[in-house]
């Protein structure tokens, strides 16, 4: 507003007098979005694929519309003027499938980006999103996080065991299978491992495992809770909440499960530890003052303070990989919603409204938040950008389905 | 049955029983010893590779292209840019005159060939075009010159005889503001709240764009592209500076919709 | 002969279900059956209830024996693969040890997000202190669980925190302390799937289990 009011006065104010050392001011408003437009699928080579053609048309216009930065089109309804045209091609040959994406500037006229992939015909659509992270980079300097996967919680038969599958819900995979109850995954930097709290020995332990190989560890089991793992930024220490002595407290404890320190001294309740993305401080949930709120500590424990202030009963803060604002739950009549605040405690901003709203975690690139909604019966995932537009359901079994998380990108 | 082998065999029952211990057993051992099979996903990774980009110009001939809609839709948008004989349907009618400059205006890309593909329908299209723009244009010129006019009499200023481009508050001054904006304001795209993007331009006596030196970005990749685009959308139909060259700093930003 | 046969079937049939059951119970405690009694068969379940399959299958094959047969273990083949009849079947044993004494550990019950002892929990907890009394021999497993409210982070430690309140009681009374251990099911073991306060009522509570 300031800097409004200098502009103005600028300009009214010295015209003609120092010529040329003004700025002339150019505020355009904001109207619309830019249009995106996917042109039609083609083949390279080979016989044509209306399947492969439609699903690719689909995955563009649902990454890339979810970005929230372009108006997609699809030709045919272009506006003419469209500044940004994504063209597409493949080859089907067989099971191997080559795939050929361009992103052009057609005001610029010029090439912005343009990968090949190969592959067999099953990674179709992690080609696809490939490109959508591409194009987000070309585009705004950040990859988008189209690649990543989600691991979550989900009833069977019973039990909770941890599923991954894409950010948009297809090919789930299971990852545990013991018919114990297995929950609080999360992905350590490199997407490739997990830690997740198992009760398959009977106590709530915590466990490591690599997603590929299948190799695990049980990396904390002392007495009493140990749960709630979350890798820090580098990937090299685990937050974690422990109750070995004598109530729930936060501490540090090595990748293979050593214990580094001790973060929390009280006797509340200390839990659910998120780190900030430069490893330097975390934010956690305590009820010291009677309820459970928010509160910020450095990563030795030291420098706590309180940071939510509204509310009765705010729980499972995440701090944003780009630092500047932290999502959490805040339970208001008839359930929890979604609320996002910056770190210094100010502009806190609801950002669900419909159904009980859990367990926010932002996707890798901070453009999103993906979180468990109860808005159409079972608890489901859904996903929503950082300022709570585009709130998309992805999760598509019966669930219950909980503890989603957002992995880096494969 | 049973009286005939009665030492050897067990009989369907015994048989079963065995059967049933023995894989009872196995279990159990795979149970407790821990060599129960364990899900494990292939990795099949996706190979990418980087494209070599080829010397690809324009965005018509960068693939095999989809015959249909394309090539009529795609190039009806640059149309003023287009290097076309026939000017007179981009002739400016808000502005004076100077249909000279606006062939070769800006794009540095300007080889646009896919645009003589298919003359009938683009120049329709560009006209319809040009008349909107065009009277887009008067309606800003009007805006415009109210604005100034009421910024003039409330600072008690007069306009400025003699005036040269080069100076601020002169006409090409506002006019370039009021180009600009327009280009901005269909270009706009932003990924931040408020970024601000200050460059110098320079236009030269034949109404080009010869100059776009950004000397302070916004810091949001996607403003900063819509800045560069809108400055190349507008440099394509210029009226050259009245006096010379004309050179100014620039400030960019979204305008505030509302005061909140 | 037939019918020594199918003794020994049956014999080994049962002998075998006990083992498997018992084997289970070492590897867990007792309650922890209702999970644990997939936790086994979930993965081993392939290949041990198509076994069940086959035992009752062939069985009515040879006419005169089948009846008794084949209901045994159809009865049983559930028990072992299913979790809510876990329950059932864990009182088998628990008989063996405890008796009726087990019926007798009051469940308590707590107001949302508190572990506070109210009168009523109080008097519970009382009665299931001299339960312990009078079996010296007899150590317990608390286990502090919430309802679906709060949050599952929060409520791990919570029910925790619940399980203490009453192991903290108990002791008070004079309860050896190394008798008695506790866990958290925070919200992932509801009594009561509805969500409605008459089943979170049900919910926010400490199950009293004999351990060993």
């Amino acid at each position: 507003m300031i800097k409004k009011l200098l502009l103005i006065s600028i300009l009214l104010l010295l015209p003609g007098l120092c010529s040329g050392q003004t700025y002339l001011d150019i505020a355009a408003p904001v109207s619309g979005k830019p249009q995106l437009v996917l042109a039609p699928s083609t083949t390279l080579s080979g016989p044509a694929s209306p399947e492969v053609a439609k699903e690719l048309s689909e995955l563009f216009s649902l990454d890339l519309g979810l970005a929230g930065l372009f108006d997609v089109t699809t030709a045919g309804q272009a506006a003419p003027g469209a500044p940004l045209l994504l063209k597409s091609a493949y080859a089907v040959n067989g099971n191997s499938l080559v795939i050929e994406c361009r992103l052009f500037d057609q005001v610029l006229n010029r090439e912005l980006t343009a990968k090949r992939y190969s592959g067999s015909i099953k990674e179709l659509r992690r080609m696809g999103h490939a490109f959508s992270d591409e194009v987000l980079r070309v585009l705004t300097g950040q990859k988008g996080p189209f690649t990543g996967k989600i691991a979550y919680a989900t009833k069977v038969s019973g039990n909770k065991e941890i599923f991954v599958m894409d950010y948009d819900g297809f090919h789930p995979q299971r990852l545990t299978n013991n018919g114990s109850i297995n929950i609080n995954p999360d992905f350590s930097p490199s997407g490739r491992e997990i830690v997740y709290t198992s009760y398959k020995k009977g106590n709530p332990d915590l466990y490591r495992r690599e997603i590929y190989t299948g190799a695990e560890a049980r990396i904390s089991a002392r007495p009493g809770i140990n749960a709630q793992g979350t890798f820090s930024p580098d990937g090299s220490k685990i937050a974690e909440v422990m109750s070995k002595d004598g109530n729930a407290e936060i501490y540090l404890i090595s990748r293979d499960g050593r214990e580094l320190a001790r973060l929390t001294r009280t006797p509340a309740i200390d839990v659910s530890p998120a780190w900030s993305p430069d490893g330097k401080r975390l934010v956690f949930v305590s009820d010291r003052l009677g309820k459970p709120q928010l509160f910020i500590m450095d990563s030795d424990g030291g420098n706590v303070r309180r940071l939510t202030t509204e509310g009765s009963y705010n729980v499972t803060p995440r701090w944003s990989p780009k630092g500047d604002r932290i999502a959490y739950a805040r339970q208001v009549p008839g359930g929890f919603q979604i609320f996002a605040i910056n770190p210094d405690g100010t502009q806190d901003t609801q950002l669900t409204t419909s159904g009980s709203n859990e367990h926010p975690r932002w996707s890798p690139d901070g453009r999103f938040i993906v979180f468990s909604s109860t808005r159409n019966g079972a608890e489901a995932i859904y996903l929503m950008r950082a300022d709570g537009s585009a709130q998309t359901r992805i999760s598509r079994g019966r669930g219950p389905d909980s503890h989603p998380t957002w992995s880096n990108g494969w | 049955m049973t009286q005939r082998f009665p030492n050897r065999y067990p009989g369907p029952g015994g048989m079963f029983a065995i059967s049933f211990v023995l894989h009872l057993a196995v279990g159990l051992l795979m149970l407790f010893g821990d060599l129960l099979p364990i899900f494990q996903p292939q990795e099949q990774p996706v190979t990418y590779v980087d494209m070599v980009t080829l010397p690809v110009a324009s965005p018509q001939s960068g693939m095999p292209a989809p015959a249909t809609p394309e090539a009529p839709r795609t190039p009806a948008p640059p149309a003023p840019a287009a290097p076309k004989p026939p000017p007179a349907a981009m002739a400016l009618p808000a502005s004076k005159p100077t249909p000279t400059s606006k062939g070769k205006t800006a794009a540095p890309s300007a080889n646009a060939k896919p645009q003589q593909t298919a003359p009938g329908e683009t120049q329709e299209d560009a006209r319809a075009f040009n008349d909107r723009i065009a009277k887009l244009e008067r309606q800003a010129e009007d805006r415009r010159q109210a604005e100034v006019m009421a910024r003039l009499r409330k600072t008690a200023r007069t306009g400025m005889p003699g005036a040269r481009g080069t100076q601020a508050g002169s006409d090409y001054a506002s006019y370039i503001q009021s180009r600009l904006k327009d280009a901005l304001t269909r270009e706009m795209a932003k990924e931040t709240r408020s970024p601000l993007l200050i460059a110098i331009i320079t236009i030269g006596a034949d109404g080009k764009v010869a100059e776009f030196r950004v000397t302070k970005p916004s810091g949001d990749r996607v403003f900063d592209d819509a800045v560069t685009r809108a400055v190349t959308l507008a440099g394509r139909s210029l009226k050259p500076p009245p006096s010379g060259q004309f050179r100014y700093e620039l400030r960019f930003r979204p305008e505030e919709v509302t005061a909140k | 002969m037939r019918n020594r046969i199918t003794g020994t079937i049956v014999f080994v049939f049962v002998g075998a279900l006990l083992c498997g059951g018992c084997a289970k119970k070492e590897v867990v405690k007792p309650e922890e059956t209702a999970p644990a009694a997939q936790a086994a068969p979930v993965t081993p379940a392939p290949a041990e209830q198509p076994k069940a399959a086959e035992q009752v299958k062939p069985a009515p094959r040879p006419p005169e024996p089948a009846p008794q047969v084949a209901e045994t273990p159809a009865a049983e083949a559930p028990v072992s693969s299913e979790a809510p009849k876990a329950g059932a079947r864990e009182q088998a044993p628990a008989g063996e040890a405890a008796g009726e004494m087990r019926m007798d550990l009051k469940t308590v019950y707590f107001a949302f997000d508190s572990s506070e002892l109210s009168a009523e929990t109080r008097d519970a907890l009382s009665k299931n202190a001299e339960v312990l009394k009078m079996s010296p021999g007899m150590k317990i497993r608390i286990e502090g669980n919430c309802d679906e409210r709060g949050s599952d982070e929060y409520n791990m430690a919570l029910g925790e925190r619940r399980a203490k309140s009453a192991k903290d009681y108990l002791v008070n009374l004079g309860i050896a302390p190394d008798r008695i251990s506790v866990i958290s099911y925070g919200e992932e073991k509801p009594v009561d799937q509805g969500h409605d306060e008459a089943a979170w009522s049900k919910n926010r509570r400490d199950d009293f289990v004999i351990a060993k």
